[in-house]
């Protein structure tokens, strides 16, 4: 019991400080995760446990939807799910060659106090897993790109156009399409995306997101053009 | 739906447009010179806050200050009449009384077309414009530059000070609301320049409200 709840406290209480900006990284979840999402949790952490750590979120099949203007849930969301991971691999490895767990959950520990530092164990164990988790287009990643001066979060993210609409579509989301084909709306629990192509620019499609009861979009995604 | 503000008759259309054209140049497009000779001190502010409610405020007291009766707003893109009143049978054109309210400006935005929700104007209109009938100031926005451009006849007419919505310099714009619509945020140089020849005298001319970079709303 303990070895579940402590690194949910531990990341809870560290994550406290303020933040500026978030990197998520979203990912198919492996049936057999120890911590693999479930449909209560509004946004789970999970981690794929292998040869080298392979890490993500899920959030419904809404990358979106369950992040925080300020990124904070996720980070948080994240920090636990490190901490997590570490502790579930000494329990079951023990502290590994050279004691490289115990190391990573040691970085994990101080990253949950960094604004942002997510997952400096996972980094211990070599980033090259999500490099080639992306490169394989399982993950997908989403930067805040806000300027000065917007009144909209931005993010941007290498998920194409119909890649997230396929993930909306599936997550149940309705789709209405207006008459001239530019921009396909999707709404569900009264939340919404609005996905359009841009016509003139050279940059890729964006979405619009709004919250439940919001009649402006709060995040601006700036979606990857398709191949 | 409140439909009052939809301009649903052909002689409504044409007697807006008509006047929106003594204002505006409706057949071109960034970066080329959209307003007429004459508007100058140009402002920019970020495409997405025009269509806020609080803008409305913004519109109210330009009208105000100039005496307009009414504030018009007509989409450009899609096409005024071949697409709206050719789907919908209201026209791209809105008419608004000076004394309407935010939540009425809000509402036409969102007014969903029967059978066609993605076809409210906040979704899918991309080159709008506004103005008063005084014809003394227009704003031009085009959302896929992510960007609106303000002018005006009269330099001594102050734009007005609303919370969340800002006016900005060019070089905020073009840096903050307009490079996000370029592949790696590049602007092509042909376009740049075309852009600060039209609109870069707005620098340090626009009565001491345009905010600088790192300013936010």
């Amino acid at each position: 019991m303990l070895l579940r709840v402590l690194p949910l406290l531990i990341a809870l209480a560290l994550s406290l400080a303020p933040k500026s900006q978030a990197a998520v990284f979203i990912a198919s979840p492996p049936a057999s995760s120890p911590l693999a999402a479930t449909p209560e949790n509004a946004c789970t952490a999970f981690l794929e446990d292998g040869s080298e750590a392979r890490i993500g979120l899920l959030c419904h099949n809404d990358p979106v939807n369950h992040t925080d203007p300020t990124g904070l849930a996720i980070d948080t969301i994240a920090d636990i799910g490190f901490i997590g991971y570490d502790i579930y691999k000494l329990a079951t490895e023990g502290g590994g060659q050279g004691g490289e767990n115990w190391k990573a959950l040691g970085l994990d520990g101080a990253a949950a106090a960094i604004p942002f530092a997510t997952g400096a164990g996972v980094a211990f164990r070599g980033v090259k897993a999500a490099e080639r988790a992306a490169e394989a287009g399982r993950a997908s990643k989403y930067e805040d790109s806000t300027k000065a001066g917007s009144r909209l979060i931005n993010r941007e993210t290498n998920v194409t156009r119909s890649q997230f609409e396929k993930n909306l579509a599936e997550g149940g989301w309705q789709k209405s399409v207006s008459k001239d084909g530019k921009v396909a709306n999707y709404e569900k629990d009264g939340a919404k995306y609005s996905v359009r192509s841009d016509a003139k620019s050279t940059s890729g499609p964006t979405a619009d997101y709004y919250k439940p009861g919001h009649d402006k979009p709060d995040i601006k995604i700036r979606l990857k053009k398709d191949e | 739906m409140p439909s009052a503000p939809f301009i649903v008759d052909s002689a409504g259309f044409a007697r807006l447009t008509a006047r929106a054209g003594e204002i505006f140049c409706a057949d071109r497009r960034l970066p080329e010179q959209v307003f007429r000779s004459g508007f100058k001190d140009f402002a920019f502010l970020e495409f997405d806050v025009l269509l806020f409610r609080e803008f409305w405020d913004v519109l109210a007291d330009c009208a105000r200050s100039c005496g307009d009766e009414d504030i018009s707003v007509i989409v450009h893109e899609p096409d005024p009449e071949a697409y709206y009143f050719g789907n919908f049978q209201r026209y791209g054109v809105l008419d608004f009384e000076r004394n309407a309210t935010a939540t009425e400006y809000k509402q036409a935005f969102l007014a969903e077309p029967e059978n066609s929700p993605a076809d409210a104007l906040q979704y899918v209109a991309s080159v709008i414009s506004w103005s008063g009938s005084s014809r003394e100031w227009g704003f031009w926005g085009e959302r896929d530059f992510g960007v609106a451009i303000a002018a005006k006849r009269n330099a001594n007419m102050s734009w007005p000070e609303v919370a969340g919505v800002s006016l900005f310099d060019l070089d905020t714009a073009v840096e903050s609301f307009i490079a996000p619509n370029f592949e790696d945020e590049k602007i092509p140089q042909e376009f740049l320049a075309k852009l600060r020849r039209n609109f870069a005298n707005a620098r340090n001319k626009c009565d001491g409200v345009i905010a600088k970079s790192g300013d936010h709303a």
